[in-house]
């Protein structure tokens, strides 16, 4: 069977402007998936790599790692999945199979990970991301959706949520008796907070913006809500968190915020910030405290979807066309997004083509 | 007394699955077939590693045997009995052994062997009785090897390849009893017979001479020489009962003239333990006139054709072979778990490293690099 023609949307240099592009996908491998994408998350990620701003940029480059759709095919080896379940397909789409890391499914740790676009693929290829029509994956990294969960509200999950419920499961902030605090509430904080809850948590989230409070309280759930420049707020919050899943990647001062946490307790880095951090050593040592960091998730932990629809955990988003794509992603830099743009690729790529 | 004999279903369990020659394992899901007649369903406990695992695992000589489960030195738990199976109940605790015991056999019966002809050493990655193998994957069957196959959570063996221990004993340490050690302390014990005051030299010092190396020691030898290239060795060695150590590639004499100079005219025995046949002529070389001993107890990794000088045979020395230590394993193997239990051997100093299951491919490259005697691998529970 030969490869397969696509339509995708692609940049094609560091404008990071998005405009239509027929992309090949590989002849279905006796170990692949052959998907039919009907959403795509827009994640920051995707943003910085349209714009080369990680130097690593290989044009065409068609971004997206945050895929829901249907099967339309399964090679002939592939026993988990059949046409028509729904499936999505996260960072990763192939590793080496065999080091440590892949036995014991953390994927994201190979040192032969294949990323889901911008990456060199076994065959030579570089991928090709989510924001086309079709994909072809290796089963290994195809996630099954539940029934309940829906595919568009889901389809963040597979990069901001494993990326949030990845630390959770890692350091032991997964028990109703711990209290977790969340920093910073945008695409990877929102869905931080909801699996905190999931697992029964207590949740503050620490924010800076103040008019954020009304919407972590009422609508996401989290327990309590802390200003970081507010110094009362702060104050009152001092020593009270086991754990904090820093998703900010501005630079802000850290020290305070590690007064939040308990003796022997963990900040999480999520987020990447653009310049080096300050880390004063006093204030980890003072209480044995621990400054961590989490990348993605691997496979073992795309058991969070499970979780997810157990629990009703899906992401706040707003379904855009192809077509608004390029608009999308100026707003996505301006931050005027609540909190994750899905483009309705199913419905609207081939318009954007034709 | 009969175990309850409810039909057991296949189960779905991860094993670490070579595609094919010398690639790394890949953790697969493969399915494990219910236990047939006289065969028992184990759950692995621990594995260790054996040289032997690894010397088939990088062969190119039975590319048709892939995908295929290796590892043969196993403790477990009985998960399910087949029919016909009286001796084991669920929940026994055993060790799986390489060669089988069937006890009826000539071979059995005799008293001087054990090379049973029903469940001897397999070759051909399937189970003795029906000639098919109890793994598959999507549907496609998964190799054994030597009828044991634990790099697997579950395997199937036949009930005359299991020894039933007490469950008390560590079962991740008396795995290295289910051919390692065993085998070194059998060809000291059994295979030669190490006399009191006798003098012993052992080419290689692996967890196989390390063995022997004890075996003679425990026999009362006055010196015991080993033989090995890894300056390491020496200090391990000296822990097992090793008197004098030779490093050749520091000598400018044949090795076999320094050994001859420190036993007065030449070893009573010699163990050949490194998997080389030119070390078998140099061990021949190494002993005495007259009465001399050679014990070989290496798997050769290339050339697997011995030849030696018929002088060397005509003035009175002995070559033997040794598979097992020739121990027979229902018959004998509960005595070294004993002597284990009772501290009388010592077992856990050749543990050098313990990882869990997921590191399986990091053990064969510590294997590889010679940088380990035996690694323990450790399956979920």
């Amino acid at each position: 069977m030969a490869p397969t023609a696509a339509a995708g949307l692609a940049a094609r240099d560091a404008s990071g402007h998005l405009s239509p592009l027929t992309i090949s996908r590989r002849s279905t491998g006796d170990d692949d998936v052959v998907i039919k994408i009907l959403y795509c998350g827009i994640c920051h990620s995707d943003l910085h790599s349209i714009k080369n701003e990680w130097k690593n940029a290989t044009y065409p480059l068609v971004p997206g790692h945050e895929i829901a759709g249907v099967v339309t095919e399964a090679g002939k080896n592939v026993t988990k999945f059949k046409g028509g379940d729904k499936v999505g397909v996260g960072c990763m789409v192939n590793s080496c199979h065999s080091c440590d890391s892949c036995n014991q499914g953390l994927e994201n740790h190979c040192p032969g990970v294949i990323f889901t676009y911008n990456s060199v693929d076994k065959d030579g290829t570089v991928t090709y991301g989510g924001y086309s029509s079709m994909v072809v994956v290796h089963e290994r990294f195809v996630v099954r959706f539940p029934e309940a969960m829906p595919l568009d509200k889901g389809a963040p999950l597979l990069c901001a949520g494993i990326t949030v419920y990845s630390p959770m499961k890692y350091h032991g902030l997964n028990v109703p008796s711990k209290h977790v605090g969340v920093l910073g509430l945008g695409g990877l904080g929102h869905v931080a907070v909801k699996f905190a809850k999931a697992f029964g948590m207590t949740v503050t989230v620490i924010s800076s913006s103040p008019g954020k409070r009304q919407e972590a309280l009422e609508r996401l759930g989290a327990d309590a809500f802390v200003v970081s420049k507010n110094a009362d707020e702060m104050n009152a919050a001092t020593g009270t968190m086991d754990g904090i899943i820093n998703t900010v990647s501005a630079n802000i001062p850290i020290a305070p915020l590690l007064g939040l946490l308990k003796p022997n307790g963990k900040m999480i880095l999520v987020g990447l910030p653009e310049k080096p951090m300050e880390i004063p050593p006093f204030a980890l040592v003072a209480s044995n405290k621990t400054l961590a960091g989490s990348c993605i998730g691997g496979m073992a932990d795309t058991e969070m979807i499970d979780l997810a629809a157990k629990h009703g955990v899906t992401a706040e988003i707003e379904v855009i066309g192809a077509d608004y794509v390029n608009t999308a992603m100026e707003r996505l830099a301006k931050a005027d997004v609540r909190y994750r743009f899905v483009i309705d690729i199913g419905n609207t790529l081939k318009d954007a083509i034709e | 007394m009969a175990a309850a004999s409810s039909p057991a279903a296949a189960i779905t369990c991860r094993a670490a699955v070579a595609w094919a020659p010398g690639q790394a394992l890949v953790m697969e899901e493969v399915e494990v077939a219910p236990p047939e007649a006289m065969e028992i369903r184990v759950k692995v406990v621990s594995t260790s590693i054996c040289r032997s695992d690894v010397t088939q695992w990088q062969s190119t000589a039975q590319t048709d045997l892939f995908p295929r489960i290796f590892g043969h030195e196993a403790s477990g738990v009985v998960e399910s009995v087949g029919e016909g199976v009286t001796e084991f109940e669920v929940g026994d605790h055993v060790l799986t052994v390489f060669i089988g015991e069937c006890m009826s056999c000539k071979h059995c019966v005799s008293g001087k062997s054990n090379m049973c002809q029903k469940l001897g050493l397999e070759r051909r990655g399937v189970m003795h009785s029906d000639q098919k193998t109890r793994f598959s994957l999507r549907g496609k069957p998964v190799y054994h090897y030597c009828a044991v196959s634990s790099f697997s959570e579950y395997t199937v063996v036949h009930s005359g390849c299991a020894v039933k221990v007490g469950p008390t004993v560590p079962m991740d340490r008396i795995c290295l009893l289910s051919c390692g050690v065993s085998a070194g302390l059998g060809a000291a014990w059994k295979v030669a017979d190490i006399s009191k005051g006798s003098s012993v030299v052992i080419f290689g010092l692996g967890t196989v001479g390390l063995s022997v190396a004890q075996g003679a020691k425990l026999r009362g030898a006055s010196i015991i020489i080993g033989v090995d290239t890894n300056p390491e060795k020496q200090e391990k060695g000296k822990a097992f009962g090793v008197t004098d150590f030779i490093n050749p590639e520091e000598l400018n004499e044949p090795v076999q003239q320094v050994v001859k100079r420190l036993t007065n005219g030449g070893a009573d025995y010699s163990f050949e333990c490194v998997g080389d046949t030119g070390v078998v002529s140099t061990a021949l070389q190494s002993c005495s006139d007259g009465w001399g001993l050679t014990v070989t107890l290496g798997v050769p990794k290339a050339k697997p054709e011995v030849s030696a000088h018929y002088a060397l045979l005509l003035s009175g020395r002995t070559l033997k072979g040794s598979l097992f230590g020739g121990w027979r394993p229902k018959s004998d193997l509960p005595l070294l778990v004993d002597k284990y239990a009772n501290k009388e051997i010592q077992v856990d100093d050749l543990v050098t490293h313990d990882l869990s299951f997921d590191y399986i491919n990091k053990a064969l490259e510590l294997m590889l690099e010679n940088k380990c005697l035996r690694c323990v691998i450790h399956m979920p529970q």
